[in-house]
């Protein structure tokens, strides 16, 4: 088993980055591997899709991804930046500061960025 | 930060910033001390082993936030012991250009975050090429930065342990 950390940094819908980070968080899990997702920048947008939609999106590639263990954390500055608040996200994401990014770098065996 | 303090507090689970400096006891949280004097020694030590290599492509300020989030991550892994180099090509190049000031545009300065850096025992290098088409030489830079070829620059994504790219 090795560990995995995705750094988002593109919000929902405008280009298929998030989607295509959250559906490889999901296989990875599936594989059996570790997976850590930072949510930077705009990225912070992915989790506050909340609600079903009658088409793919993200939040439910999101909760998808968190019931299969990946852990999922967004930063708290970006985040205050954007007004987007502990309410406004799909539940059991915390906002946290960098240095949670930076230790789940120095624990990882690959990191991938998805930037666009 | 705190220009000559041994070293400063920080929570480690939230945001870093000046107004956290001294706001909580060491003895309350040593793990959460930074060791400021030790980290701007360190440049003239052996590097550290492990290590992250922050590419940036992108120019600064308008309505691109990478370059700006770029620099508050490199400032967390050196504040963290970690190694930090700045690959900076295409527009990226821009983030070190001597005297820039967003005051009028109502932005942070860059170069506040990236003195820090620098002082911090972290590496800046540029593509040299990338400056060339854009204009720009050596006297155009921030002082402390290098410039480097492309040669240079495969070795230096090789050096690294991770890549982050924004």
């Amino acid at each position: 088993m090795a560990t995995l950390t995705i750094l988002l940094n593109r919000g929902p819908l405008i280009s298929e980055y998030a989607e295509l980070a959250l559906k490889l968080a999901g296989r990875a899990a599936d594989k059996g591997h570790r997976v850590n997702l930072y949510c930077y920048i705009d990225g912070v947008w992915a989790p506050h899709v909340k609600a079903d939609k009658g088409y793919e999106n993200e939040g439910r590639l999101l909760r998808e991804a968190l019931a299969k263990g990946v852990q999922v954390k967004i930063c708290a500055r970006c985040a205050e930046a954007r007004d987007v608040t502990a309410e406004d996200t799909v539940p059991g994401i915390p906002q946290v500061g960098l240095f949670d990014f930076i230790t789940w770098l120095k624990e990882s065996d690959k990191v991938l960025t998805f930037t666009g | 930060m705190a220009e000559d303090s041994p070293g400063f507090v920080v929570d480690l689970g939230k945001p870093a910033s000046p107004a956290a400096a001294g706001s909580e006891k060491a003895d309350d949280c040593p793990e959460c001390v930074i060791d400021l004097s030790k980290l701007k020694n360190r440049g003239s030590a052996e590097p550290p082993a492990w290590g992250v290599l922050i590419l940036v492509g992108r120019g600064t300020y308008g309505h691109w936030d990478d370059a700006y989030s770029a620099t508050q991550v490199a400032n967390a892994l050196v504040a963290s012991e970690a190694g930090a180099t700045f690959l900076l090509y295409g527009d990226g190049v821009f983030l070190v250009a001597k005297e820039q000031d967003p005051a009028a545009l109502g932005y942070i300065n860059n170069l506040h975050t990236l003195r820090d850096f620098l002082d911090l025992g972290g590496k800046i290098l540029v593509e040299e090429q990338s400056l060339a088409q854009r204009g720009l030489g050596t006297d155009d830079l921030h002082p402390g930065v290098e410039i480097i070829d492309r040669t240079r620059l495969v070795r230096e994504i090789g050096r690294h342990q991770v890549a982050l790219t924004f």
